[in-house]
């Protein structure tokens, strides 16, 4: 009885890891986590199941970070944007510039590389309370501070703006002809 | 293209099941590597045009296709490179071979 319930218990962390496992690896990468997980049935030791299948997140983890970290002129772009952004925002006593930086540069970087966009509207959205936040000098937001993070919204439109431009720009472009 | 020995052990493995198709857990058992080190291995070897990949229906019921491996021939003879400059690494050398 006992045994049944541990193997009852690893089999259902094995459909988890499969499960998270798909879920985290990159499109491009999928048919080879469907190839580990089709592997598995054919180990019959559950606790060697179980191990096959923690490998299989451990190259999951391992490729959603390189995917994170790929794009690196993108990475870079991002981060002076957003920090040209947030020195703006710091030294006008209006918030239009920086919301209309945020939005355009959010566009820009969306539109350059759409994919996983929401790593750029993270990037240029959060530069202001990262800057404040280390520096400790909150400036116009010693009031409220939560309005430290407002940045993220114009960041939110120009992203979807961008990728809406790009799907918009492809459809011209890739017109069939005689039409 | 940068080789480690974990590399070295899989397409050696290819390499001595010549024209054949292996599996995935058959390469582990021999190579002694876990699946995490295995399928990154595995897919790079597919990227450089090294491995070629093919899904194989399960014979038994319910059980999903298996992905099956083999060395192409551009593949092979790199990996002949690889394996021989393997062998002539002498020891205490830091076991990365260069193709």
């Amino acid at each position: 009885m006992r045994l049944e319930v541990q193997e009852f218990l690893a089999n259902a962390l094995v459909r988890c890891l499969n499960w998270l496992m798909l879920t985290l690896l990159p499109s491009d990468r999928c048919d080879w986590g469907m190839a580990l997980v089709a592997e598995q049935q054919q180990i019959t030791d559950a606790r060697k199941r179980l191990t096959w299948a923690v490998g299989g997140m451990s190259m999951s983890i391992d490729e959603w970070m390189r995917t994170l970290f790929s794009d690196r002129p993108t990475w870079i772009a991002a981060l002076a944007f957003g920090m040209a952004s947030a020195f703006v925002d710091l030294n006008r006593s209006t918030r239009w510039p920086y919301i209309a930086m945020l939005f355009v540069f959010g566009m820009i970087l969306t539109s350059w590389q759409p994919k996983w966009a929401w790593r750029w509207i993270a990037l240029l959205g959060l530069s202001l309370p990262a800057i404040v936040l280390i520096t400790n000098n909150w400036g116009p937001y010693s009031v409220d501070r939560f309005d430290v993070f407002y940045g993220l919204v114009p960041c939110t439109v120009g992203a979807l703006s961008g990728l809406a431009l790009r799907r918009a720009s492809r459809r011209f472009l890739h017109k069939p002809a005689g039409r | 293209m940068r080789l480690s020995s974990q590399t070295v052990a899989v397409v050696q493995a290819l390499k001595g099941n010549g024209r054949t198709w292996s599996y995935g857990y058959d390469l582990s058992k021999v190579t002694g590597l876990k699946s995490g080190t295995l399928y990154p291995i595995l897919a790079r070897l597919y990227d450089e045009g090294w491995l070629e990949t093919k899904w194989e229906q399960s014979a038994e019921l319910g059980r999903p296709p298996r992905h099956l491996y083999r060395l192409t021939a551009v593949g092979s003879l790199a990996a002949s490179r690889a394996l021989n400059t393997a062998a002539t690494n002498t020891r205490g050398q830091r076991p990365v071979y260069e193709t």
